[in-house]
């Protein structure tokens, strides 16, 4: 499990309030219980939040699984650094 | 034209074969024609509306595209189609000069303005040029294959809604295999049945409930708003049935507008499983911009979500305190639901053995039930009759017959209790083996008996007056 997949682990146990959840790259709205649109955008919140990053809109829209997730935070850290 | 109506059904067959005969680049030329047909045969100025409203949204999302003013001309844009919209649905033109009717129901389907299916096509152009605007599509290239995507007749006139870039590619090259004929007859044949045998059978039944019936009880007022959750339900997927089948016919994949929403374990999968492409048109266009833009502020972002797209969904459906209250309920379900999610989540963990989904199942029925009660309601008053009958003694004044049987079988002849176990047998029967039915159907499995079943009962037992008055099409 990558650094950053560990991290979103955490945030996701935190917001669906489940020490239990193991969470893979191809983890989605259907095999996470409570996960769907009423609870997409608390868990956006948290993820942003944990990791000090902004998401897009369409960047949220585009999520899919997990493995989407990870990318964009990949991808908006490494900006970060550059910046 | 409708997708039921005996000269559809007539010309259909001569289409596919054309079709079929014309190289596979070229079919949509086929498709576009029929489609222009189809729009105008009955409403030639129908067709002059479509025609303009497309040529606007190719045009603007080309220029918006292109990056050309493109903040003013897509909200120019986008304002022409909302008054176009609010035009068409709203306002009647009378001899006196054109006058809004903010009535109850709020449509004029006899103004004529009046287009059916263009609520539909709006919301299809308004995403198309939200799409571009934001940089998640490209702008069509081809003005020709647009004019497809706006107007193909078997999604017309009541969706499902479909999203450009899934359906316009199919266009390009249709090429229907055998699976895609059988299929798609296939599932004609069960649209019809839905329509003809189900929900015409049951419109009766609804229509003597909702009107004022005297003596009667709340077993049979509440019977009656059951089943017109039950009929709303057989019509409008019968009519998606008719219309996914159709476009099959000719190698086209619509989107899935139902799957299944009558056994919905909570309201928020019931809006996931009932007329999925509308409610996830208002969950990508108003919902996620609406929660994201507010989403430090937590639960209050996603009720403020709640609101807009359930408020914006009712005016949709109509102008009117009817729909008011219907959207006000599901703002309330639906809410309710978000802030105890994860508490009703470890419910659902204690209680083993599938009680709790089958006490959820009907908690969830019973709440779209009497939520549908405003949807079918004529006017505030009729909706407040009935919700005082909810309140009367079982079976009224006067007994099970006449404060149960009589209201709901048309006074209690014997053709009315036929038409009335028949119905009530043959919907709970096909509810409980309809997830096999379809199966079968998207497997691929040729069941030549239950083709033959539902032929013959379309036949013996179809009621085919007001065979093209899908509920849907007011909308």
């Amino acid at each position: 499990m990558s650094q950053t997949l560990e991290e979103l682990n955490l945030v996701f146990c935190d917001v669906f309030r489940n020490k239990a959840l193991v969470l893979s790259p191809d983890s989605n709205a259907s095999t996470i219980e409570g996960w769907d649109s009423l609870t997409q955008m608390l868990l956006v919140a948290a993820v942003e939040k944990h990791f000090g990053i902004t998401f897009t809109l369409n960047e949220v829209m585009g999520f899919k699984n997990a493995g989407d997730i990870v990318t964009t935070i990949d991808a908006s850290l490494s900006k970060k650094v550059c910046r | 034209m409708s997708l039921i109506s005996l000269p559809f059904l007539f010309i259909l067959p001569f289409v596919w074969i054309i079709f079929r005969m014309v190289k596979v680049t070229h079919r949509w030329v086929v498709l576009l024609l029929f489609s222009m047909l189809f729009i105008g045969a009955e409403r030639p100025y129908a067709l002059l509306v479509v025609l303009g409203c497309s040529l606007l949204t190719f045009y603007a999302g080309k220029f918006i595209g292109k990056g050309q003013q493109a903040r003013t001309l897509f909200f120019f844009a986008v304002i022409l189609q909302f008054a176009a919209l609010l035009l068409l649905k709203y306002v009647e033109s009378a001899d006196i000069g054109l006058r809004f009717q903010f009535k109850e129901t709020g449509f004029r389907t006899d103004s004529i303005l009046y287009t059916i299916g263009f609520s539909f096509y709006t919301l299809q152009h308004l995403g198309y040029l939200i799409d571009i605007r934001y940089g998640r599509i490209e702008p069509e290239k081809n003005l020709w294959h647009f004019l497809l995507y706006s107007a193909f007749f078997a999604k017309f006139n009541a969706g499902p809604l479909e999203r450009a870039q899934i359906l316009l590619p199919q266009f390009r090259a249709s090429e229907p295999d055998k699976d895609d004929l059988s299929q798609g007859i296939q599932r004609i044949i069960l649209g019809l049945f839905k329509k003809l045998v189900l929900a015409n059978r049951l419109a009766p039944i609804v229509e003597r409930i909702f009107s004022d019936t005297p003596g009667m009880g709340s077993l049979a007022s509440a019977a009656g708003v059951i089943v017109f959750t039950i009929q709303l339900y057989f019509d409008f997927s019968g009519y998606c049935d008719l219309a996914i089948g159709t476009a099959r016919l000719f190698g086209i994949r619509l989107t899935e507008n139902f799957s299944f929403p009558l056994s919905s374990t909570s309201i928020s999968v019931f809006w996931r499983r009932w007329h999925i492409s509308l409610i996830s048109w208002f969950t990508d266009y108003i919902y996620y911009p609406v929660v994201f833009g507010l989403r430090r502020l937590g639960y209050w972002a996603v009720i403020a979500g709640i609101i807009c797209t359930f408020l914006l969904s009712g005016v949709w459906h109509g102008i009117g305190k009817t729909f008011l209250i219907w959207s006000l309920l599901h703002i309330l379900y639906l809410s309710y639901e978000s802030i105890s999610k994860n508490v009703r989540v470890g419910w659902s963990g204690r209680f083993k053995g599938g009680w709790y989904a089958g006490v959820s199942v009907l908690t969830t029925f019973s709440l779209v039930c009497f939520s549908n009660l405003f949807f079918r309601a004529t006017d505030g008053a009729q909706a407040k009759q009935l919700i005082y009958r909810l309140g009367n003694a079982p079976l009224g004044s006067e007994g099970w017959e006449k404060g149960f049987l009589a209201p709901l079988a048309g006074g209690g002849y014997q053709e009315a209790l036929f038409n009335l176990f028949v119905a009530i047998a043959l919907s709970f029967f096909f509810l409980l083996v309809e997830k096999r039915v379809y199966n079968r159907i998207e497997t691929g499995k040729r069941s030549l008996l239950q083709i033959a079943i539902l032929l013959i009962f379309i036949f013996i037992l179809g009621v085919f007056n007001k065979v093209d008055s899908f509920i849907y099409l007011q909308f």
